[in-house]
């Protein structure tokens, strides 16, 4: 592997070769955590000098297999702990372009700069007039500076501002949204990177490869999912969610609302919003849409969209109505660079707080209630912009519910992230129980698993019911033993913790190879073919298990930087709200999750890590996975 | 017999640029979009594509085509697919 180390203090840069960390750590995230773990000095706080940001595309990205378009972003959070964040688009590949697998930018600067990439090393260029610029000026600033082929990396006021949950956006509508990249790039005073590379990837038998695209391309398509994320993209599960009373409305109090699937639902996004499919670099799957509003105050306005995340969040979690409306939310987000699902949080955490008092109309300038658009726009820009109470919602929940005190049990964030887009309460699947064990956090990307499934079913904390078809279940890709061990002979039902520890050491796999996680993915393509790719492309003799045992250490490296920097079990939890309080859907209730199980729970993930009851790694785990040293 | 030439349709394309990657590999076996004969040139403000081939050097070889899976390339003698 070649990394490009770009000094901002004395603005050189060096290239380092290292083949080794392709065999241990894949690349993509897998790449990120080691040189974060191995290279990060004890005692460095987020906005230090000594904090580096890593990009890295994942392994497979720009040979074209399949989906491998995704490209991972990586530094201590403002969090405090393991910041981590992954996007599609063309990012990736323009990295890889530069003739380079990893971006690793070292230092601050001491003015506003942006960097200049090509293949033959990096220019050093003044940002002055850049800084205070939106994402989408600066991209099309530099676009028009640097050529119109430039793919540009970027972020918005917030990442200046330090805004906790600031982003950091490549070409306009890709974000690395979540734990506050953003705020690191900015108090780096990096303000952009252009990457101008036309350089390509030598290909060692390009007709081993194409047979290999092909089986994936054809796996992929098989999938019962592929007409439905095509056709909907993420909108798909919209409807499910309003059904199943799992929405996380006005602040996981209210799991649907009888207006959705007409408002909000997925066929009245593709009906009267969605108007072509895009895709991201190398991907037959094409789950984005290009939307156009063409009525109302914004007829004729079109944007990227519509993310089921976006509905979600701003739609389901804050009660806006109308899809222009959450339209015109999500470009700010955007522009300022603001991750949607943290500031929705922020803001629907900020309305409770003035619906019981705790924050006053005086505190704030105006009245805020759920569903009222114009007081929700105001406080995003509020937050963009570092005024009034802006200023405090910028910090994230975690430092809000300092100030707020007595208001914990709905403070909906863990280990310092924004809780996303569902709530766990009416369905406790593999999915609910990663929401609070992955690295990240409060996030819901991290820990999935290749049965995804959103059929009903009464939580009992052991095992979620296997619904897929017999066709889909022959589709999977997961190796015998496991499956076996986690879905029984034949497969009949799920273990929710066996699942929870495979799903996240298989996503950690996806991720360091640059493969989607969407649902035709994760039916059809595992360790397996995974490592049919992995030697293809880099010769190397590994098996799935081999690509296994590499993503468990990738984990386990994650989780020993969090030990570190003072991450206990104690933060492995859902907000008190979850376990003291049901939530109402459709005239009925799902009762609150039972937190002595849910704990259980926790300790057998633990235990099948090969993590101590306190979570600290135990000594047969380090050497098994050769965790000492590299 | 006249050339066989290569149907294009902007409107489809979602800009994955599996054709230019199909054709590098192809013809130079190195994936790499800015050399293939089949290229974008790409509006990210607005995700619209504009597919252009140099047809003084395309082999024909179709490669592109079949790594289409939006259906916006075909031969030109052939139905459009839906
Ligand atoms: S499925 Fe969607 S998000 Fe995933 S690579 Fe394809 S277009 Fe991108
Ligand atoms: S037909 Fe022409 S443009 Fe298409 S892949 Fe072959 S050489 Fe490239
Ligand atoms: S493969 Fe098809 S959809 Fe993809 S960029 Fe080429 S023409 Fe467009």
């Amino acid at each position: 592997m070649r990394l490009l180390v770009v000094d901002l203090e004395s603005k050189t840069f060096e290239y380092i070769m290292d083949e080794s960390l392709r065999h241990s750590f894949i690349g993509g995230v897998g790449v990120n955590t080691y040189l974060m773990y191995r290279f990060t000095e004890e005692g460095v706080t987020p906005f230090d000098r000594g904090n580096d940001l890593f990009f890295s595309p994942g392994a497979f990205v720009g040979t074209g297999v399949p989906t491998a378009s995704r490209c991972e972003v990586s530094a201590i959070s403002p969090t405090g702990y393991f910041g981590t964040s992954n996007t599609g688009g063309r990012v990736g590949l323009a990295i890889r372009q530069c003739g380079i697998d990893t971006i690793w930018i070292r230092g601050k600067s001491e003015s506003p700069v942006y960097l200049v990439i090509d293949e033959g090393g990096v220019f050093f260029k003044d940002g002055d007039l850049l800084w205070g610029k939106d994402t989408f000026e600066t991209t099309s600033i530099l676009k028009e500076r640097e050529g119109g082929d430039t793919c540009v990396v970027c972020i918005g006021q917030a990442g200046e501002r330090g805004v906790h949950f600031a982003s950091i956006h490549g070409e306009f509508y890709h974000a690395f949204g979540r734990t506050g990249l953003g705020a690191i790039m900015g108090g780096k005073m990096l303000k952009a990177i252009c990457l101008k590379g036309q350089k390509g990837i030598k290909i060692r038998d390009k007709r081993q490869l194409k047979e290999l695209t092909e089986k994936i391309r054809n796996r992929l398509i098989s999938s019962d999912t592929f007409g439905y994320t095509r056709r909907y993209g993420s909108m798909v599960v919209s409807d499910v969610y309003n059904r199943l009373g799992i929405l996380p409305g006005h602040n996981y109090r209210k799991g649907s609302y009888e207006n959705w699937e007409e408002t909000r639902g997925r066929r009245v996004f593709e009906e009267r919003y969605k108007i072509r499919d895009l895709a991201c670099v190398s991907c037959p799957i094409g789950c984005m849409h290009w939307s156009k509003v063409r009525d109302g105050i914004y007829d004729g306005y079109e944007t990227k969209g519509l993310e089921v995340t976006f509905a979600l969040e701003f739609g389901g979690k804050l009660d806006i109505q109308d899809i222009p409306q959450i339209f015109q939310c999500v470009e700010l987000c955007n522009r300022f660079g603001m991750d949607v699902i943290s500031t929705s949080s922020v803001i629907a955490y900020a309305i409770e707080l003035f619906e019981k008092g705790f924050l006053k109309e005086k505190d704030i300038g105006f009245k805020i209630a759920f569903g009222d658009f114009d007081s929700i726009y105001k406080l995003i820009l509020m937050i963009g912009r570092n005024e009034g109470i802006g200023n405090i919602l910028g910090k994230g929940i975690r430092a809000m519910k300092e100030e707020f005190k007595g208001s914990d049990s709905f403070a909906c964030e863990i280990k310092g992230v924004e809780m996303p887009v569902r709530d766990p309460r009416g369905r406790f699947d593999p999915w609910m129980l990663g929401l609070f064990i992955n690295v990240r956090g409060g996030d819901h990307l991290r820990i999935r698993t290749p049965v995804d499934d959103l059929k009903p079913f009464v939580n009992d904390y052991k095992y979620e019911p296997l619904s897929l078809k017999q066709e889909a279940v022959e589709l999977l890709d997961i190796p015998e033993k496991i499956k076996e061990a986690i879905m029984g002979t034949p497969p009949s039902r799920i273990d929710i913790v066996a699942m929870t520890k495979y799903g996240e050491d298989y996503l950690t796999l996806l991720n360091a190879c640059g493969m989607c996680i969407r649902p035709p993915v994760l039916r059809t393509i595992g360790p397996s073919i995974l490592a049919e790719a992995f030697n293809t492309l880099f010769g190397y003799g590994l098996d799935d298990e081999d690509l296994l045992t590499i993503s468990e250490r990738i984990v386990n490296m994650a989780h020993l930087f969090n030990l570190k920097r003072g991450l206990t079990l104690g933060e492995y939890r859902y907000p008190e709200r979850f376990y003291s309080e049901g939530i109402e859907y459709s005239g009925k209730t799902h009762p609150p999750l039972d937190r002595k199980k849910v704990e259980e729970m926790l300790l057998r993930y633990c235990e099948l890590r090969g993590w101590d009851e306190k979570g600290q790694v135990k000594k047969e785990t380090m050497e098994r996975l050769k965790l000492w040293k590299r | 017999m006249g050339k066989k030439r290569i149907h294009r349709e902007d409107e489809r394309c979602s800009g994955c640029l599996s054709c230019a990657i199909a054709c590098s590999v192809f013809n130079f076996d190195e994936a790499n979009p800015s050399k293939s004969y089949i290229k974008l040139k790409i509006d990210e403000r607005k995700e619209r594509f504009h597919i252009s081939i140099d047809e003084e050097r395309c082999k024909l070889c179709g490669e592109c085509i079949k790594a289409c899976y939006y259906n916006a390339l075909r031969w030109e003698d052939e139905a459009p697919r839906s």
